[in-house]
């Protein structure tokens, strides 16, 4: 088992990006990993302020878009009211398929993704700030 | 493994130097070709990465041992970027004459005295030099092992495709069978396609269409490459297939499910009916399968000295795959297929196309013209488990309509144009890659023009002719 060199070097991206976090990682065993960043602020929009974030950086990245990202479970608007699948919000299972476990997914699909400039953590980022900002 | 050495270069970069050596002054003129490698079973492949001129008076000037040398500090410089870049530096220059050629007993000593030496600066596998007549090149290669070795050919990739050798060579005659077609491409023709080794990945209705066309051509080794058995829905449109390939009498929907699926188990592959119908249409071809995914490291692997590569399955990571083979293999491919677009609410028809995109190196890229999509790169690259969790598959268990005849027009497009090119008969004024869409709903056909990102991390500098030292875009096992 491995990783391709892109994928080893977005994950070391990820962990200089959010020095601040404990950045995990297993390896999908096609070159790509599951990623996961622990303590994120995800702002007022939900019925929890932080959570854990996960995506899946498969061995096409980065010609391959980080997509779509994983949160805590069960997350809903503060007031317990669900999101619904249009608004990109959606409960799924998520991570390997002999380690799966309950997540609520965010689905922001990037229209123009650069292989040359988007990376995993700047698309986390981005992730991070629509989630806050919405 | 053979022993040969074999030159490949892109058309443009063909047309480059060629007007560069033969500007129409019968004087001699120099340069230096950058050069990835390529090794495989059927030998060894210089691909040129790109041209560096020396420029007459400044960086080739008049000798004191022959008539023209390479100045010491162009050579030094080239040479140093070679080893930056690990490409292999080999000298051209030419001499006057047509169609033979061969080293000056000045130029021998020249290798003699200065190869040992480029050896070392570039610390690669080998160096080497080229002297090219009209219609004619001949090759000196130093192997870091000390070997020295002379080229087979120059190959020029594009349209049409290009044949250089020290000398002429008689062509073998071709067999009776193939007098017809003889008659337009001639034994020379014939005796090329016999040399070819083509792949094709995806062999449903359209792959399995251009699999029997090459075969009936006289094609002589096919590498089939697709991972899927027949289903009884293939039939209408699969070349060669019988119900008994699809197990149709266990597959049917009034069995019980484990019947059923132990007829798709035992149902045969699409790759050894393929094989099986061009055995019947040409005895003596060659013919590898591999049922497995194309971007499985050994499938891939198995794709990088072919001829030319046939993308008849519709995934974009093959797609992907493909245009890196192109142009950082320098193998010409031809997507080829048929697609019938459906109103999502009402699901009436919108559009129905067969399209056909030759696409030579340093020319057409999926990638660049937005046919390689980073968000279905990312489906594909994980586990048919996590995309149903993840709700993206419920869409791809509705098959697409296909038709034959759709299919029909696209794989002779593609090896119309394959055929055309490699034989020589395509005029060189044609543009270098072929992209064409036909729509018979509304009698359109359309001529595609093609879009080129610099920076494309499929075509660009980063991966073109440079063989096998950048990794291919595969799974890891």
């Amino acid at each position: 088992m491995a990783l391709t060199n892109e994928v080893a070097r977005a994950i070391e991206e990820v962990r200089a990006t959010f020095p601040e976090s404990t950045v995990t990682s297993d390896e999908d065993g096609s070159g790509g990993a599951f990623v996961t960043v622990s303590e994120l602020s995800i702002g007022s929009r939900f019925s929890e302020s932080m959570s854990w974030l996960g995506f899946h950086i498969t061995f096409n990245y980065p010609e391959a878009q980080v997509y779509p990202h994983f949160g805590v479970p069960g997350l809903t608007r503060p007031d317990g009211s669900e999101y619904e699948a249009g608004d990109g919000i959606q409960q799924v299972e998520w991570g390997p398929d002999t380690n799966k476990a309950k997540a609520t997914q965010f689905s922001r699909s990037s229209t123009r993704w650069d292989p040359v400039v988007d990376t995993a953590a700047n698309k986390l980022l981005r992730v991070l700030e629509w989630l806050r900002d919405g | 493994m053979a022993n040969s050495w074999k030159i490949v270069i892109a058309q443009p970069h063909w047309r480059e130097l060629e007007a560069h050596l033969f500007p129409g002054d019968d004087d001699e003129h120099a340069a230096v070709l950058r050069c990835g490698l390529a090794r495989s079973k059927r030998g060894y492949r210089l691909l040129v990465h790109d041209v560096v001129i020396a420029r007459d008076g400044v960086d080739y000037v008049p000798g004191t041992r022959g008539y023209r040398r390479l100045l010491p500090e162009f050579v030094s410089d080239v040479a140093e970027s070679c080893a930056d870049e690990q490409l292999i530096y080999i000298g051209v220059h030419c001499h006057g004459g047509d169609n033979e050629v061969e080293f000056s007993n000045t130029d021998i000593a020249s290798h003699e005295r200065g190869y040992p030496a480029l050896l070392d600066i570039t610390a690669a596998p080998a160096v080497g030099a080229l002297v090219f007549a009209e219609r004619a090149v001949a090759g000196d290669i130093w192997l870091a092992d000390g070997n020295r070795v002379e080229i087979s050919e120059l190959l020029v990739v594009g349209r049409p495709q290009i044949h250089l050798t020290p000398q002429p060579i008689r062509s073998r005659a071709a067999a009776r069978g193939y007098d017809r077609q003889v008659r337009l491409f001639g034994d020379r023709g014939q005796d090329i396609l016999s040399r070819q080794k083509v792949a094709i990945i995806g062999l449903g209705g359209a792959g399995s269409l251009v699999s029997e066309y090459l075969a009936r051509l006289g094609v002589g080794t096919l590498l089939l490459v697709d991972p899927d058995r027949v289903e009884t829905t293939n039939l209408p449109r699969l070349v060669g297939a019988r119900r008994f390939d699809a197990m149709a009498w266990l597959t049917n929907e009034d069995r019980p499910v484990l019947i059923q699926r132990l007829g798709h188990a035992l149902a045969r592959y699409k790759v050894d009916v393929a094989a099986r119908v061009a055995r019947q249409a040409s005895p003596d071809i060659h013919i590898d399968t591999l049922a497995d995914d194309v971007i499985e490291p050994n499938v891939a692997a198995a794709l990088t000295d072919c001829d030319f590569v046939f993308l008849c399955a519709d995934s974009h990571s093959a797609r992907r795959l493909t245009d890196v083979l192109t142009h950082q293999y320098l193998i010409p491919s031809a997507e080829v297929g048929a697609k019938i677009n459906l109103d999502e609410d009402s699901g009436d028809v919108t559009d129905v196309f067969s399209v056909s995109r030759v696409s030579s190196p340093g020319g057409g890229c999926l990638r660049c013209n937005f046919l390689v999509s980073p968000r279905l790169l990312q489906e594909e690259g994980k586990s048919d488990g996590e995309r149903r969790r993840g709700r993206y598959l419920d869409d791809e268990d509705v098959s697409s309509p296909s038709v034959i005849a759709l299919n029909a027009v696209a794989a002779s497009q593609a090896v119309d144009d394959y055929l055309m090119a490699v034989t020589g008969l395509v005029d060189p004024s044609v543009d270098l890659d072929r992209w064409v869409g036909f729509h018979p709903a509304t009698d359109e056909l359309e001529e595609f023009t093609l879009r080129k990102d610099p920076t494309c991390t499929s075509c660009g500098p980063t991966r073109f002719a440079r063989g096998d030292a950048v990794r291919l875009p595969v799974r890891l096992k």
